[in-house]
């Protein structure tokens, strides 16, 4: 081995250690670009009885239990007002939704919009667009699940209908994949063009009642691998693509704490709005049309309580990136992290 | 009725002189512009679609040449002697595919009358990165940086998952060899772009809700770090892979949706911040172009303010005093005197009023000194928007409230006040709020003079005409109102 192969190696071996790209700095490599979106890349899908996990370094909570999302086309985002919200994110699709805890692999079957690629396209309102060509297209395949993982949305070998569930007319929709809603995928909204914020439906003509369909969804217990949670990959990957705009999620993480702690808030940021309950208490709203920043939203002081405590949130996008993340503080500032998650 | 016909009429003007100091006039209609260049003389700045503006002033825009084939929100800057754009190709933005390249290329000059104007053909360009269609990233809104050590780099994405920064080859344009991948700066914003202040760089982003006119909530926000890959920390210590960013520029009153900014620094001190309002409520709600200074407080960047009009106190950064018209110091009657003894009820103190002085005043030219501030008639200071500027600021005629008598330059580098305003360059005031919040005041011109001169402390109590230095304290004046 000459000198000349050993220098290059060692410059190989300092990239693949620190991650240095070529502007020669240090750089962390989890800040690589990584183009990568497979459901792996952001989960670990978790047994209904998986250990306790702590939250992470800065306190934010990958664990949850989230259910495969509920269709609400929105083919924009200015829909969101506080109203709006309100009636979307507490709407319980089957009772006590907003505080049951259903173990990883329950199913629920529930009555949603069917998805729809063409209500309430928008407009730009004025500077006519930005003139940078046709869209390439919608979303292509989804976030693909991991080798070995059920399909999507078929029940997990003993899973059982949660307790409350509606019993009544609580099927499967004639036709349908397992799974997949009726209707047309979302795989993104054809012909939108670039832009926030669009698609404020037209004014004038009353809408149409949205056709609804019985949508069979699952539970899915995972630890994220990143700080938040990165809903719209969620959604691909339990709908082998089918599902990723215009949707609203419901999840819950279970708090263990072995003495009462008052004065904690909920720290949290979604996109775009979401609610958030701590035991069954409507403690934060982060209404509007919004990107997720880290602590956005902070709750009023609540107490855990010693034993079990449950945080519940509904988030809801129409289309672009959807996500979450929360925390818990102290009344003194500091992160509050003296406690164990768990998903049961 | 005849006073409210006068109250509304004197609202609209009110309103309208209002408007004419905080957006550029002509017809700055843009969306996403490029960070201002300058060429020959003039400004340029382009925006999505390669819409284009050009000013002779950097004050009145209007509509220039179309840059052919650029996608959406180019970026430029001047490398040498030739202009590097960047923007970005893009596959439907919201809504749709998210698949994007940043895409570079070169021009000799900015003026499409120069017969050395002129970009290559799209095939002739640089692909210097990319989004694939469904990663957590829109490869669009490039910006561009050069380092102080003379490395260039180039930000993008947009509010699908992370910003990213590349490096460029400074000699090339294109994308640096050996470069390895995309580094994630910031997440779920827009715009970005990269500015050196200090010791650190500021990644200066866009939240909110873009293109929906009048309920866009487009702001400006920014962190920073010591590396321009980041991690870029925002003032409570939040990294902007996180969110996380502190607020430049939001919305104003009648504006709204501030977005895109870019920099243009002037000279030590004066720095700009171009930018879009998503609506200009005074122009159809239209997405306009604006500049404003750039105030650094504590560390981090602000979107500054031009001089409204109005009636001021001109107070000298140095002591403190106000400048004014050297007239006869005319006593009040009235008051308490000596340490607010005796009874009584209380009464209001009337204000000097300029017709209680005016008549004692010459005629001429009135000199110009300064002096404590007592809110009399000879220091209350009205500034008027003239329809010509500098860069992103008017030019003022300064005037004594209640009169046409204008601060002028002289001709031997002085300070005077002449009893009418003609309109003339020495009475033409370009007013720059400095980086440190105060204000620099520069005549247009100073007869049979060449230099750019600034009005200067002379002491505590006198006031001249000089050569600008952002380190010399006496060059700096506030405008006050109570």
């Amino acid at each position: 081995m000459n000198r000349n192969i050993k220098s290059l190696l060692a410059v190989a071996l300092t990239v693949a250690i620190c991650g240095c790209s070529g502007s020669g700095s240090k750089v962390d490599p989890s800040r690589l670009a990584n183009r990568n979106v497979d459901f792996d890349q952001y989960f670990t899908e978790l047994k209904a009885d998986a250990a306790p996990a702590k939250p992470d370094e800065k306190g934010f909570i990958r664990r949850w239990t989230i259910l495969e999302p509920i269709n609400k086309p929105n083919s924009g985002n200015t829909v969101f007002t506080d109203s709006y919200i309100e009636r979307e994110l507490t709407k319980e699709y089957f009772p006590g939704m907003l505080t049951a805890t259903p173990e990883a692999g329950t199913e629920v079957i529930i009555e949603s919009e069917a998805a729809s690629a063409s209500r309430g396209r928008g407009g730009f309102g004025g500077f006519g667009g930005f003139g940078g060509g046709a869209p390439q297209g919608g979303a292509q395949a989804g976030a693909a699940r991991p080798a070995g993982a059920p399909a999507a949305g078929a029940a997990p070998q003993g899973a059982q209908r949660p307790q409350g569930a509606p019993a009544q007319g609580a099927q499967r929709p004639q036709g349908a994949p397992a799974g997949a809603p009726q209707g047309a995928p979302q795989g993104g909204f054809p012909g939108m063009g670039m832009g926030m914020g669009m698609g404020m439906p037209g004014a004038g003509a009353a809408p149409a009642a949205p056709a609804t369909i019985k949508d069979t969804l699952t539970w899915h217990s995972v630890d994220s691998k990143l700080f938040n949670i990165k809903l719209i990959r969620f959604a691909q990957g339990t709908s082998n693509g089918q599902k990723r705009y215009g949707l609203i999620f419901h999840a819950y993480t279970i708090i263990n704490v072995d003495k009462d702690y008052e004065d904690i808030r909920l720290a949290a940021g979604s996109n775009a709005s979401s609610i958030w309950w701590v035991n069954g208490e409507k403690v934060l709203t982060l209404q509007a049309d919004r990107r997720m920043v880290a602590d956005d939203g902070m709750s009023k002081r609540v107490t855990l309580k010693k034993g079990r405590n449950v945080i519940h949130a509904a988030v809801i996008n129409g289309p672009g990136m959807s996500d979450m993340c929360a925390r818990l503080y102290s009344e003194d500032g500091t992160i509050f992290t003296n406690y164990t998650i768990t998903n049961k | 009725m005849k006073r409210i016909f006068q109250l509304g009429i004197a609202a609209l003007v009110s309103v309208t002189m209002t408007e004419s100091v905080m957006a550029q006039i002509g017809s700055p209609f843009i969306h996403d512009p490029a960070t201002i260049a300058e060429c020959d003389g003039k400004y340029y700045t382009w925006g999505t679609g390669g819409s284009g503006l050009v000013s002779e002033d950097g004050w009145v825009w209007t509509s220039g040449e179309r840059i052919p084939n650029v996608g959406a929100a180019p970026d430029m800057l001047k490398i040498g002697d030739r202009y590097l754009l960047a923007y970005s190709t893009t596959g439907g933005g919201l809504g749709g595919g998210h698949a994007g390249s940043i895409v570079t290329c070169w021009g000799k000059t900015l003026d499409p009358k120069s017969p050395d104007y002129g970009f290559p053909a799209a095939a002739d360009r640089a692909t210097v990165a990319h989004s694939e269609n469904d990663e957590d990233c829109d490869a669009i809104d490039a910006g561009l940086i050069m380092t102080p050590e003379g490395r260039l780099f180039v930000t993008f994405g947009t509010y699908f998952g992370f910003i990213r920064v590349c490096e460029l080859d400074p000699a090339t344009g294109e994308r640096l060899e050996g470069f390895g991948e995309d580094i994630n700066i910031a997440v779920d914003c827009e715009a970005t772009t990269m500015i050196y202040h200090d010791g650190y760089y500021y990644l200066l982003g866009t939240h909110g809700t873009c293109c929906d006119g009048v309920n866009s909530t487009y702001n400006i926000i920014c962190g920073r770090s010591t590396s321009p890959t980041g991690p870029f920390i925002d003032n409570v210590g939040r990294d902007m892979v996180e969110g996380g960013g502190k607020m430049v520029l939001g919305c104003r009153d009648g504006y709204t949706g501030a977005g895109h900014f870019g920099r243009f620094i002037i000279e030590d001190g004066v720095e700009k911040m171009s930018f879009h309002w998503e609506a200009d409520y005074y122009q159809s709600g239209r997405s306009t172009l604006a500049i404003l200074p750039i105030v650094w407080r504590n560390g981090w960047p602000e979107a500054g303010y031009n001089v409204k009009p109005g009636v001021y106190e001109i107070e000298s950064e140095r002591r403190g005093y106000a400048l004014e018209l050297a007239t006869e110091y005319v006593r009040l009657g009235g008051g308490r005197g000596m340490f607010g003894g005796g009874g009584g009820a209380n009464t209001v103190v009337e204000f000097q009023k300029l017709e209680d002085v005016i008549g004692g005043w010459p005629t001429g030219n009135i000199g110009i000194r300064v002096c404590d501030y007592q809110f009399r008639p000879n220091q209350k200071w009205e500034l008027v928007p003239m329809e010509e500027g500098t860069l992103g600021a008017p030019y003022y005629k300064i005037i004594i409230a209640g009169t046409n008598r204008a601060l002028a330059a002289t001709a031997d580098r002085e300070l005077t006040s002449v009893p009418e305003f003609t309109g003339a360059d020495e009475q033409l005031w370009r007013v720059d709020q400095l980086t440190d919040g105060t204000y620099r005041i520069m005549p247009k011109a100073v007869p049979g003079c060449k230099d750019e001169l600034c009005i200067k402390s002379m002491g505590d109590s006198n006031a001249s005409l000089a050569k600008f230095d952002f380190n010399d304290v006496n060059c700096k004046w506030n405008f006050r109102q109570y």
